[in-house]
């Protein structure tokens, strides 16, 4: 089977001269369709611009960036696939819903890039609130504006907007890491679930190594704009191979350490 | 006892509504200890930290209880009094060391100036201190740093900058406010190190308040469970984790994902926080709770032993037993 997600070398340099930066350098990594692909790393390690590269929002500057066998960037422009085929959610609810837009806005927002017909039936009364109801909110939310909710609502509108379109492919970069952790357990149950239930394809962005564990399949560390070391989340978190997923499982504090050097042995 | 609060309850006034942060919150401090508060937002755990330092806002009413520290009450001293404490008995380190450091003054200038305020020495002696106390918080070539100003600084150095600041008179009782969040986890264990070092050598007490399990298991000897501005649960950190007495500190601890076992659906807290402008009548948590009993929703529960035959340190307010 042909992987959906395909970078090949990828690299991104900021900046001229004396002051280029490579964020990213010589990224290679596959994501097979229907799986959820952990990028791990820590500030400054490149994972959010791998992110943005596939949504359109940053070119690479060298390396190629697939989508179902197709380049998404040629040069500096990129070649979406089919409108809404691939959607994000950002960290922050707070920052990524506009502030003067309700609710039922928020959502149907997406579909303004689909063709009439389409859009006519994916923003339907019915399915519109088929999709409030299944992340978690109530049809009265609809008319309300982002800051009457808490930020686990917040994320789950987030998630509402990525749906709306049907995507195939969903980044989610760090969508948990500003909620609560009892809220983080509701909205990570809801998306393995939303998963399942649409056949997804999720790039699960964070730093938090237990998150991850939780979430993904397969994944790749990244440290300093580089991939050091890829495989199942199971081999990684079992016997980390590099130097620096070793270092960074044994940082993690964890009310689990006694449990986790068992699962070690 | 080095910090001893009793029966503290703080309100704040908006415009409209009144809210009480913390109801009746009592926790104490021994010298030298490291004592974690563990909570989610909302919970009052940065409040508790606030009324210490006499830091509240202004529309912030200390509705009852006293807080003595080394038997003097915090709450009756007035203003220069209390910024005698702060600082030379009492430090702080904040979240965001960014906003705790001056932006145009170089390091080894900020700290010197705060040593010869605490230590009566001259600037050069307190330079050179300075200079000193930055390599006691393991920063390689400090006289090379201690010349930089913070913006050129990483999180993780800016932070170890922080807690040379408030270690600097050295305070008998250090509160650190989230000290870690804003760091990647490689750089958090080497502060969370760095604490436990500086605490066992120098004698300092710390209360450290936090929203995350992993960090208290780390450094803290004891912890404080807080839900909704109450003390749910305290004991031994080893004891609390592994045996825990309230349906609250369960449910948190059933809400971290496992990293040996990836399988096991994620305990989510159903609901959310009550509102605070009127407490209900009963347990605080008795509207999110999976195992209410009749007298959860009428009675408030007050912290009692956990096992009485053994001992009174781990306690908690619930009814279920």
């Amino acid at each position: 089977m042909k992987p959906l997600i395909e970078l090949k070398g990828v690299h991104k340099y900021y900046g001229k001269g004396k002051q280029r930066i490579a964020a990213v350098r010589d990224v290679t990594f596959q994501i097979e369709a229907g799986e959820t692909f952990g990028l791990i790393g820590e500030s400054g390690s490149g994972k959010s611009t791998l992110g943005k590269m596939l949504i359109g929002l940053e070119p690479p500057s060298e390396g190629e960036v697939r989508y179902a066998e197709k380049a998404l960037w040629k040069g500096q422009s990129f070649h979406r696939p089919r409108p809404g085929e691939i959607q994000i959610v950002f960290q922050d609810p707070q920052s990524s819903l506009d502030p003067r837009m309700r609710v039922k806005e928020i959502i149907l927002e997406p579909l303004r890039a689909l063709p009439r017909l389409e859009r006519l039936e994916k923003g339907g009364e019915e399915r519109l609130h088929a999709l409030i109801r299944r992340v978690g909110l109530k049809e009265e939310h609809l008319s309300r504006y982002p800051h009457e909710f808490s930020g686990g609502q917040r994320q789950r509108i987030a998630i509402a907007r990525a749906l709306i379109t049907d995507p195939a492919f969903v980044i989610l970069d760090e969508p948990t890491s500003a909620l609560d952790v009892s809220v983080q357990a509701q909205v990570l149950n809801l998306l393995k679930e939303l998963k399942q239930e649409r056949n997804l394809t999720y790039l699960f962005i964070s730093h938090n190594m237990s998150v991850i564990r939780y979430m993904c399949e397969r994944m790749a560390v990244m440290c300093k704009g580089e991939v050091v070391e890829t495989g199942t989340a199971d081999e990684i978190f079992r016997t980390p191979s590099h130097p620096y997923t070793q270092t960074l499982l044994a940082s993690l504090p964890s009310i689990f350490r006694d449990k986790r050097v068992e699962a070690n042995v | 006892m080095l910090l001893q609060i009793t029966d503290l309850s703080v309100e704040f006034t908006t415009m409209q509504d009144r809210i009480e942060a913390l109801h009746h919150v009592s926790l104490s401090i021994d010298e030298g200890e490291i004592v974690g508060i563990v909570g989610e937002s909302g919970s009052g755990k940065s409040v508790t930290a606030l009324s210490i330092l006499g830091l509240l806002e202004k529309n912030a009413v200390i509705k009852s209880g006293r807080i003595l520290y080394r038997g003097t009450d915090i709450l009756r001293l007035d203003k220069k009094e209390l910024q005698a404490l702060r600082g030379k008995e009492i430090g702080m380190v904040f979240q965001e060391p960014m906003t705790a450091l001056h932006p145009t003054m170089r390091v080894g200038d900020q700290l010197a100036e705060v040593i010869a305020r605490h230590r009566q020495l001259s600037r050069k002696e307190a330079y050179a201190q300075a200079v000193k106390s930055l390599e006691e918080v393991h920063i390689r070539e400090p006289e090379i740093v201690a010349r930089k100003y913070p913006f050129e600084l990483s999180g993780g150095m800016r932070q170890r900058v922080v807690i040379s600041l408030a270690m600097a008179a050295p305070p008998q009782l250090l509160i650190c406010d989230e000290p870690t969040t804003a760091l990647d986890v490689t750089i958090q264990h080497e502060i969370l190190k760095l604490m436990k070092e500086l605490s066992v050598k120098r004698g300092t007490a710390i209360m450290l308040i936090t929203h995350d399990l992993g960090v208290v298991a780390e450094l803290c000897d004891r912890v404080a469970v807080m839900y909704a501005g109450e003390i749910v649960e305290t004991g031994r950190t080893a004891e609390v984790l592994q045996n825990p007495g309230h349906p609250y500190t369960r449910a948190l601890i059933g809400a971290l994902p496992d990293l040996a076992d990836p399988a096991e659906p994620l305990h989510a807290i159903g609901g959310e926080l009550p509102d605070l402008r009127s407490r209900p009548e009963g347990c605080i948590f008795a509207a999110r709770c999976a195992s209410v009993i009749p007298p959860c929703r009428e009675v408030r529960p007050q912290l009692q032993p956990v096992r009485p035959d053994q001992g009174h340190e781990h306690q908690v307010s619930c009814w279920v037993r």
